[in-house]
């Protein structure tokens, strides 16, 4: 099915909300998503995957305890949500040698977040995890390695570093903006989560609702 | 044009305040008159491609307008709808005419495939050809009015006309992706949509050509050889009306850069027109007519809401001050229109000082249009999070541009009285009583004085143990709480005019204050309130026709016209 961006966003932001993330978290996350499908990358489903996961845990306890030396957390798994945020945060620090966590889940929702920074920066950055190297500059990506590594559910460790970019030089992912599509499965189930956003209607809800009571047939 | 910028922009502290921001009126930066400007300038050609409707007013429409680059056609299917299905509400799911803007010429298999879309609205799904989705209600008082006086071949009544000024009011005008429709960067490039709300603005100017031919239509379909088309004179006085409720109201808390762009035109237009040494005997006489002129609209200005009409009956007093003010001491002083801004302030009320604003930007069209197309933003540019800033960095920021927010106590139930959330049944903004009404956990964050105040405290723990060198990512890492505080302090840092300075939770908010701001920057006029979280507004009263752009002419078409005109 085919989704607008801003529609992504949107749900995306709802459904974070809605498992139990803080309201500065899920903008980033509607954000992060809306960045990996305009090129053209399936953020939506493994955003599904992970609020699973991760549903109306805290979040520091899938957080890097300290942004000095390998990044781990208090836990078995990384969250990409925290890591991909601290990364994005990071950008201006990043060390010559790089940054490097221990496991982490979805870690392509790390290219979201870190992702839509660096769209508004004169920086380019290449995350690994398993056998891809995915390059983020300022108008485009570029992606190696296996393509079923992309969406892995789990890698042992996620690598940052400073990349080199030439604006003139050719090839890559360039970011387009249109119909959208999306896994139904995954988007119902993204749409579930942003629907607990909502508050249920009361009898006073609805006498103090916007229009509540007055005729418009003026 | 070389500027002598004399006098400094207003205090954001003075102009980010609800009950001023509640008192904007349009100016000729409001979006209807760049709009129109931008595109009567360039000789847009308009035509009426399409007229399939029947005896019933059932059918469908298609109005077709072209710029130097680009065709769009505003689709209308039109409907026979029973009056107890009129509703203005978002609950609603019938209406007397729906409309999408397409993008380009529409073939026969669009228009089919739109059918099925665009008349049910929010429940329907339509793709990134279609830029806006809206839909409208006739005014039932006017509507039959018209037509019936039409097809007896006479012209409506003069003073019925006025006292509505619309044949139809738009309920819902949705752009930039709702429903699946186009996503805004798709066309953000263009010319003709650089500035916000241009595209769904097009819309509605188009819609008000279809209220009137409908009403034509039904007209020379009830009266046949008898029936009479409106006068020119007289179809001018119609706009199109519109409902908003608190659903916009978010907006301008949850976008905080473009709010400063479209403030900071306004403040920098009212600034270099301050900063003008001596006024010229065409702008003194261009501001005399307009004083006429807009008197003259006060008397259209009808409402039923007791606040807004002794807001009116103080604006008739100011009006009248103000046209005293203009003989004795006059626009011939030094830095007349400074000395004049300055008297406002004491002399009139908020309304009247607000409203001097707009009039003496207005005859000022080549000092300030420029600022127009500066009214848009990459909001994307300010969205990330400096994480390479400290603590004690952070702190002095709250300090310098939060006094506002630190100074509310918001322990106490006055100061935390509402909560906003999104109802389950509308999926709309909606406010809440937080003390005697369930779902404030669900609360969404448009606390952020409150939020803010949080943080700032957090902030000084750490400072108070020696920490205030940590930088935000670090903290945010063990206090994810806060940021989306974090990355409204950091915009506020860099743009002025982001945050409005006032607590949108306590018990004295008056919603519909957001809303006349939002709006008056639309161009909408004769605010209407129907509650204190509900508007009724015309749009392009007034305005030139699609079908009169050539004969465009120009400048101040959403003042009435001088009575001798």
């Amino acid at each position: 099915m085919k989704r607008s961006l801003n529609e992504i966003e949107q749900t995306c932001r709802k459904a974070a909300r809605g498992s139990g993330l803080p309201w500065g978290l899920a903008d980033d996350t509607g954000r992060a998503v809306r960045w990996l499908h305009a090129f053209q990358l399936d953020g939506v489903s493994s955003l599904a995957a992970l609020l699973e996961r991760l549903d109306h845990q805290r979040p520091v306890d899938h957080a890097p305890e300290s942004l000095d030396g390998v990044w781990q957390g208090p836990g078995n798994v990384l969250s990409p949500i925290m890591t991909g945020l601290a990364l994005s945060d990071c950008l201006a620090l990043i060390p010559e040698r790089g940054i490097e966590t221990r496991a982490i889940a979805c870690p392509i929702l790390v290219a979201g977040y870190v992702g839509q920074t660096i769209l508004n920066r004169e920086q380019s950055v290449t995350l690994g995890w398993l056998s891809i190297g995915l390059s983020i500059y300022p108008d485009r990506l570029a992606i190696t390695g296996d393509e079923a590594d992309l969406y892995a559910v789990r890698a042992d460790r996620l690598t940052c570093e400073k990349a080199l970019f030439d604006r003139d030089c050719s090839g890559g992912r360039y970011p387009k903006v249109g119909d959208t599509r999306v896994n139904a499965g995954a988007w119902e189930k993204l749409e579930n989560r942003a629907w607990l956003t909502y508050v249920e209607a009361t009898e006073a809800s609805r006498l103090s609702g916007a229009g509540a009571g007055l005729s418009d047939n003026d | 044009m070389a500027r002598d910028n004399t006098v400094p922009l207003r205090d954001p502290d003075k102009v980010m305040r609800l009950d001023r921001m509640g008192c904007f009126h349009q100016t000729r930066l409001s979006f209807m008159r760049t709009l129109l400007r931008s595109i009567g300038g360039q000789r847009w050609r308009f035509r009426r491609a399409c007229w399939d409707i029947d005896n019933n007013g059932v059918g469908t429409a298609v109005y077709q307008i072209e710029g130097p680059d680009r065709v769009y056609s505003l689709i209308c299917y039109a409907n026979d709808l029973p009056p107890e299905k009129r509703s203005d509400r978002v609950i609603a799911t019938e209406w007397d005419a729906t409309f999408t803007l397409f993008d380009g010429t529409p073939e026969p298999a669009d228009i089919e495939r739109l059918k099925a879309a665009v008349p049910k609205q929010e429940a329907g799904h339509c793709s990134q050809t279609e830029l806006v989705l809206a839909r409208a209600n006739r005014s039932v008082r006017l509507f039959e009015h018209v037509v019936d006086s039409l097809s007896q071949g006479r012209q409506p009544d003069r003073e019925v006309i006025d006292k509505v000024g619309y044949l139809m009011r738009t309920t819902a005008v949705y752009g930039n992706g709702k429903f699946g429709i186009s996503d805004r960067e798709r066309i953000s490039d263009r010319p003709e949509f650089s500035s916000a709300f241009h595209t769904e603005l097009l819309a509605v100017w188009l819609i008000r050509g279809f209220t009137v031919d409908i009403a034509e239509h039904l007209a020379r379909a009830r009266g046949g050889g008898r029936a009479v088309a409106m006068h020119p004179g007289l179809r001018r006085r119609l706009g199109v009306g519109n409902s908003t409720g608190l659903g916009m109201a978010p907006f301008l808390v949850l976008h905080p850069a473009l709010i400063h762009r479209w403030m900071f035109a306004r403040e920098s237009a009212l600034a270099r027109v301050r900063s003008l040494p001596d006024s010229t005997p065409q702008t003194r006489k261009e501001f005399g007519q307009l004083i006429t002129r807009m008197k003259s609209g006060l008397e259209d200005w009808v409402t039923g809401d007791l606040r807004q009409q002794n807001r009116i009956r103080a604006l008739g007093k100011d009006l009248e001050r103000l046209a005293r003010y203009t003989e004795s001491p006059g626009l011939s002083m030094p830095y007349p229109w400074n000395a004049l801004v300055t008297w406002s302030e004491q002399a009139l009320s908020l309304e009247g000082q607000e409203l001097i604003v707009t009039l003496v930007i207005e005859p000022h069209g080549e000092l300030v249009d420029d600022l127009g197309p500066t009214m848009s933003v990459d909001e994307a540019r300010y969205f990330p999070v400096d994480g390479s800033q400290t603590v004690a960095e952070a702190i002095d920021v709250i300090e310098r541009k939060y006094g506002w927010a630190l100074a509310v106590d918001y322990s106490t139930k006055d100061q935390s009285a509402r909560f906003w959330y999104y109802s389950e049944e509308k999926l709309e903004p909606r406010l809440g009583q937080r003390y005697t009404e369930p779902g404030a956990e669900k609360e969404h964050p448009l606390a952020y004085g409150r939020d803010v105040r949080a943080l700032y405290e957090d902030l000084k723990r750490l400072s108070g143990q020696d920490q205030g060198g940590e930088k935000l990512a670090g903290f945010l890492l063990s206090h994810p709480q806060h940021r989306h505080s974090v990355r409204r302090i950091q915009i506020a840092d860099r743009l002025d005019y982001a945050e409005i300075r006032d607590n949108l939770i306590s018990a004295d908010l008056t919603p519909i204050d957001l809303l006349r701001c939002k709006l008056s920057f639309f161009g909408a006029n004769k605010f209407d309130p129907k509650s204190d979280r509900w508007i009724r507004i015309n749009m392009y009263q007034h305005a030139p026709f699609p079908d009169e752009l050539g004969e465009y002419e120009g400048e101040g078409w959403i003042y009435p016209p001088l009575p001798d005109r």
